[in-house]
């Protein structure tokens, strides 16, 4: 399976654009038998193009990005897409602000 | 980045699954047009060092039997480019590729031929992890 996307002028490198389509990619991982009625995690998760993906099945998303930049733009995304079961924080993997036990599923995609 | 995972074994629930997924760099991503093979990527020096880490990591915490394998895979990511120069922008500043391709055609015909569009496809690899073991 491929995921395409067009791109044909400079687009920062770290951008959504050049991944996979959030529906590609978490369908390879098991979609939404892997998700559905989940708390979900995504670390790593820039301007929330899986977060978002995964909260159309999990019970909760939450996002979590080192870059405040980031999380203002997964902020404006999840308004714009009407998303209420999904939330951004600012952290870092390695000092993770969560309890122990508190997600079914990690998602670490292009973070590690 | 063992840290990374020793904070996601706390927070995962037990039976609770980890999701990590990376460009495989094992295979070279491949630059194509009109679906034939006219180039190569290599990974840059840095990215594959950086990969190598990851896969350390990854083994430690299986060794520490914290997680274990339930899944692996590997599929295609492809990107379109508008032409040779729009994917030697993107190559310019790009962490994980080296910063040229390895044509596999002639000059010549890379010439007259550098203003149609270009795909490049490359290779994303992903493991299911379980969360196993008590608490660290």
């Amino acid at each position: 399976m491929s995921a395409t996307a067009s791109v044909g002028r400079s687009i920062p490198t770290g951008s959504s654009a050049l991944r996979p389509r959030a529906e590609v990619e978490l369908a390879e991982y098991g979609g939404a038998a892997l998700f559905r009625g989940k708390r979900a995690l995504d670390i790593g998760t820039g301007d929330g193009r899986l977060a978002l993906g995964m909260a159309r099945w999990a019970r909760e998303v939450v996002g979590l990005d080192p870059d405040p930049k980031a999380i203002r733009e997964a902020r404006a995304n999840a308004r714009a897409g009407g998303a209420r079961n999904v939330s951004f924080r600012v952290g870092a993997g390695q000092e993770l602000p969560f309890p122990d036990a508190s997600f079914d599923v990690v998602v670490l995609s292009w973070a590690l | 980045m063992v840290d990374a995972l020793h904070e996601i074994h706390r927070v995962l629930r037990p039976g609770g699954l980890l999701v990590d997924a990376r460009p495989y760099s094992r295979t070279l991503a491949r630059v194509e047009r009109g679906g034939r093979l006219i180039g190569t990527l290599g990974t840059s020096r840095d990215a594959l060092g950086d990969d190598r880490a990851s896969d350390r990591a990854i083994e430690r915490v299986k060794r520490e039997g914290l997680f274990r394998r339930r899944g692996r895979g590997v599929f295609r990511h492809a990107l379109e480019w508008a032409d040779a120069a729009a994917l030697q922008r993107y190559l310019d500043d790009s962490l994980r590729f080296v910063h040229r391709v390895r044509w596999r055609i002639p000059r010549d015909e890379r010439r007259r031929r550098r203003r149609e569009p270009l795909r490049t496809v490359r290779a994303i690899g992903y493991e299911l992890l379980e969360r196993v073991g008590g608490e660290r």
